[in-house]
């Protein structure tokens, strides 16, 4: 099985033991970056950078949306997970419109932090039911979120839709692949190609777009 | 006829002279008086300015008090208690008070933040003013089960002082929280917009219509609240009855 590599930021000695710790005792994952901030981990992930990171929202010199921010533009590649004490929706919707793949709280179960990094590494993003909830209503409420979607109507072929359908149903891209009996890079392709006509920064983009112009819908 | 001359000159210049003395003496009580006024009023202004500074002064050693607080109970408390959790998943005893450890503990960390998002609302320091009344709209109906429709136009926070912006959120806070407990209002619209150099915040409610009074000698707490706060960002407040039902409040911060 092919290790996943983890950086972590958090300036919680305690906390990021423990979270370390807990990762560390899976065979498949290893940290290999410790930092006390966002600006440290970006500073160690130069020249190697992790396959995901996790980010404690709040640490000094760089907030976690910065850090995502930063992170997105230099490591397109790297996922990012945020662990938080604010469970205000503000910090959920704003963290995931600038890039980030997956929103936690602290106080959620340890055990669900696995959960979101499997689920981030294979299908791009992890929502659990209040991430969902909250993204789905400040859609429907509001209809101003960013990503500044374009609204020129956009043109996907039959192939994309399936893709969209199936990335809105958790599949994973090895999954959509076997689905559509296309091979995994086709796949990749694909996907970066709906996320440039949507605008889209990764899946969950993607997903918010499919919502929001009716090309899923929810049960 | 001499004699008479005299009699007349006596009378006349006698008369001026009185005259002359009573305009004398009302002109120097008249400039006395105005005199005093203005002084008067330079006091009256000098402790209205006082007055001000102490309200202000009051109002920013409480914010801080409560920001050091606030901060503390987030960052520290509430740190230690998340980091807890680790160390539960590494008890192996599958003892039944384990479950309900894992829960108090989630409890009183959620306890935590609430109560220091009470004190700092945590949405308002980290994006501003038009997120933060989202949040506690958001909040808000969901707990009171009461529907609110939040409007913003051409807000940014960036040429908004933080003191500013945490003083018309309490504003609004309060408002609101008046209008459920005395209004029996089903609907509430706020809406928060910029224009030129200015804030404006209206606060409109479909319920009864009862204006509390500012000027009220019995004003409530959050009442005296509202104004000091309006004194501290030198806002004002107007309240109407909004055409057949309910009220409109304006809240008007000039100047930015």
């Amino acid at each position: 099985m092919k290790t996943t590599t983890i950086g972590i930021s958090e300036d919680h000695h305690i906390y990021r033991d423990g979270l370390i710790a807990m990762l560390n005792n899976k065979a498949n994952y290893s940290v290999i970056i410790e930092a006390e901030n966002g600006k440290e981990l970006i500073e160690k992930s130069k020249l190697n950078p992790p396959d995901l990171v996790i980010l404690d929202y709040l640490t000094p010199e760089m907030n976690g949306i910065q850090t995502t921010r930063k992170l997105k533009k230099i490591h397109p590649n790297t996922k990012i997970l945020i662990l938080s004490m604010y469970d205000s929706n503000e910090f959920i919707v704003k963290s995931i419109e600038s890039g980030a793949n997956g929103y936690l709280l602290k106080d959620d179960d340890p055990s669900e932090i696995i959960m979101a990094i499997e689920s981030v590494m294979s299908i791009g993003y992890y929502l659990n039911d209040r991430t969902s909830k909250i993204l789905i209503n400040q859609l429907i409420t509001s209809g101003d979120l960013k990503p500044k979607f374009s609204y020129n109507d956009i043109e996907f072929s039959a192939t994309e839709r399936q893709i969209i359908e199936l990335l809105s149903r958790e599949y994973s891209t090895a999954e959509i692949a076997k689905a559509l009996h296309k091979s995994t890079r086709t796949i990749d392709g694909y996907r970066s190609g709906i996320m440039k006509k949507t605008g889209a920064k990764n899946v969950i983009g993607i997903v918010m777009y499919a919502i929001k112009n009716e090309l899923i819908t929810i049960d | 006829m001499a004699g008479e001359d005299k009699i007349d000159f006596i009378i006349v210049t006698g008369t001026g002279g009185m005259l002359l003395l009573a305009v004398i003496v009302i002109g120097f009580i008249v400039v006395y008086q105005r005199k005093m006024y203005s002084k008067q009023r330079e006091l009256d202004l000098v402790e209205l300015e006082t007055q001000k500074k102490l309200v202000e002064a009051e109002i920013l050693v409480k914010e801080r008090e409560q920001k050091r607080v606030a901060q503390e109970l987030h960052d520290e408390i509430g740190a230690s208690l998340t980091a807890i959790r680790f160390l539960f998943e590494e008890l192996d005893d599958e003892s039944s008070i384990k479950p309900k450890l894992k829960s108090s503990l989630k409890d009183i960390t959620q306890k935590v933040r609430r109560i220091s998002n009470d004190l700092l609302p945590s949405v308002l320091e980290e994006f501003g003013l038009l997120e933060a009344i989202r949040d506690f709209v958001n909040q808000f109906s969901s707990t009171n089960n009461i529907s609110i429709n939040y409007v913003c136009k051409d807000y940014s926070s960036t040429s908004v002082k933080k003191d500013v912006e945490l003083s018309l959120y309490r504003i609004v806070q309060e408002l609101t929280n008046n209008i459920i407990k005395h209004a029996e209002a089903t609907k509430i619209e706020i809406s928060l917009k910029s224009v030129k150099n200015s804030i404006i915040i209206t606060i409109i409610d479909d319920g009864n219509g009862i204006i509390p009074s500012l000027a009220n000698t019995t004003k409530t707490l959050g009442l005296k609240n509202i104004e000091s706060r309006l004194q501290f960002i030198s806002g004002s407040i107007k309240r109407e009855k909004h055409q057949t039902k309910g009220t409109i409040v304006t809240i008007y911060k000039p100047n930015l």
